[in-house]
């Protein structure tokens, strides 16, 4: 417990009357980084939030070196940043990336407001991570409308505060941004959380129904739609054809459904070895809609195109 | 080292616009060329410097915060008790000063004769419309802070008993009533402190 950085027990939060999610319950080493993903709406930015001192669990607590995170901040050094629209647009880009190192990181005199959505979320990363003596990152939603090099230079900086002993807790939408970055996987769905550990979730080799039961088991969603994605990686070329396995798994009460699309798969078989798994729940907007074809083939099977949730694991 | 970050912090967002500083800047100088040619008109003064604080303390704290503007400053490190002491300064600062300047150019101006600017009643005006304009910034807008001034000064009944800008030059305070306003508005900014320091500072994005 010496090594524990931060702590939660059984967190929950709740604005008036609705209930943002209840009974979280992780810990975090230093040089350790959690991933918190989830679905819009699902309370990630209210979690960060919690762990940044500015909101208080209704039930439960949370612990930063042994203080509640308020009494933390100064003495962890806490690099917190909510998205570009947390600026204020009448700043001077120059005067606010002053604000957190004291020295000056940009030239760019412009106000706030007159940049580019990613310029402004760059200039809001590059300023909370550019305070010295940083000991815990929090980040929401980071790789939001940053261009590849913007993306590149993140991560990177990412992994070195991390490397120095940082720890890290980023929230995305798109467990793709936070793949190799993070030790530790916290999902929040329907209100809960599970944690999951990265090497849990690189599974290689088949994916079988048991072991989709027991992912949709540990998740505890209802109306979950599991999307098996067959590996349209180089070699494999353009899948053509895909046979559409619709599988329905009993998980009590929720109802479960699960695609299976592969090449090549045969009604019946389910045990089949994917380098690519994707978990949408909700309504779903799948990545791979652009495909052509692919629209009409989500529209059979009943989904409305609004949100998405994915993840991705796998070679 | 909390209390000057957090004061350049506010400068930096300026929450006190540069134009309402200008404001200031050409009360103080009007009332230089006023005071030059009659040293007694320092009531004529200091009026508009009482009636521009009523919009310029109410700098606004929870609405900001509620968009993310202070989030940098409140997850930095200074203590909260801190960071409600450079607002309540940084926000109340520009009237302060334009005051007493305003009314040393009338010590000045009079060789020391009138002391209008420093007067009970008004130093009880500028005290009470600083903390509780700044006070109900806190929670509310600056319009809404500033209409409600002008509202209460409108109502004539009201506006005879608890006006601030009747208060300015009177030097001796007959009625306990500017006192209560006073402690009211101090209380006021007792509460605004404690809602900064013990308050949740909520995204109106993650509602």
């Amino acid at each position: 417990m010496t090594d524990v950085l931060l702590w939660a027990r059984d967190l929950g939060a709740r604005y008036g009357p609705r209930e943002v999610f209840q009974g979280l319950t992780f810990e975090l080493t230093a040089g350790q980084s959690l991933g918190i993903i989830g679905p819009n709406g699902a309370g990630k930015t209210t979690l960060l939030r919690v762990i940044a001192g500015l909101l208080s669990p209704c039930e439960g607590s949370l612990r930063i070196h042994g203080v509640p995170p308020e009494q933390a901040l100064a003495r962890v050094g806490m690099a917190y940043f909510a998205g570009d629209f947390t600026l204020p647009g009448a700043v001077r880009a120059c005067e606010w990336g002053s604000l957190a190192a004291g020295r000056t990181i940009t030239p760019e005199r412009r106000r706030i407001r007159t940049l580019s959505r990613g310029t402004r979320q760059l200039l809001g990363l590059r300023t909370v991570l550019s305070r010295p003596h940083t000991g815990l990152v929090v980040l929401d939603e980071p790789w939001e409308a940053l261009d590849v090099d913007a993306s590149r230079w993140l991560s990177k900086t990412l992994e070195a505060k991390r490397d120095r002993g940082a720890a890290l807790i980023l929230a995305s939408h798109d467990p793709q941004d936070l793949a190799g970055i993070c030790d530790l996987y916290l999902l929040l769905v329907n209100r809960r959380g599970t944690l999951l550990k990265a090497h849990e979730l690189s599974t290689v080799g088949p994916v079988t129904p048991a072991l989709l039961g027991a992912i949709l088991e540990r998740l505890q969603v209802d109306a979950l739609f599991v999307h098996v994605l067959q590996a349209l990686g180089e070699g494999l070329g353009v899948v053509r054809g895909r046979l559409l396995l619709h599988q329905r798994l009993g998980l009590g009460d929720h109802a479960v459904r699960v695609y299976v699309d592969r090449a090549d798969a045969l009604a019946g078989d389910a045990d089949f070895a994917p380098s690519r798994l994707c978990v949408r729940m909700g309504k779903e907007r799948a990545a791979d809609e652009k495909r052509p074809g692919a629209r009409d083939e989500l529209s059979a099977a009943g989904h409305a195109s609004s949100s998405r949730f994915s993840y991705e694991w796998g070679g | 080292m909390g209390f000057v970050y957090a004061l350049r912090y506010f400068y930096v967002v300026a929450i006190v616009p540069r134009f309402f500083v200008g404001g200031f800047v050409i009360a103080v100088a009007a009332a230089a060329v006023r005071l030059t040619s009659d040293p007694t008109a320092a009531t004529d003064a200091l009026t508009p410097v009482v009636l521009l604080q009523m919009f310029v303390a109410p700098s606004g704290f929870q609405l900001p915060a509620r968009r993310g503007y202070y989030d940098l400053l409140l997850t930095t490190g200074p203590p909260r008790w801190q960071i409600a002491l450079a607002h309540a300064t940084a926000s109340t600062a520009p009237g302060v000063v334009a005051w007493l300047s305003i009314s040393l150019l009338e010590l000045a101006a009079s060789h020391g004769a009138n002391s209008t600017g420093l007067a009970a009643g008004t130093c009880v005006a500028v005290a009470s419309v600083s903390a509780m304009s700044w006070a109900c910034g806190v929670f509310a807008s600056r319009a809404a802070s500033g209409v409600g001034w002008l509202l209460l000064m409108s109502i004539r009944p009201v506006a005879r008993l608890a006006s601030p800008l009747l208060l300015i030059g009177m030097t001796s305070l007959t009625t306990p009533l500017p006192f209560l306003v006073l402690l009211a508005a101090l209380i006021a900014s007792g509460v605004a402190f404690t809602h900064i320091v013990l308050g949740e500072t909520r995204l109106e994005a993650a509602q």
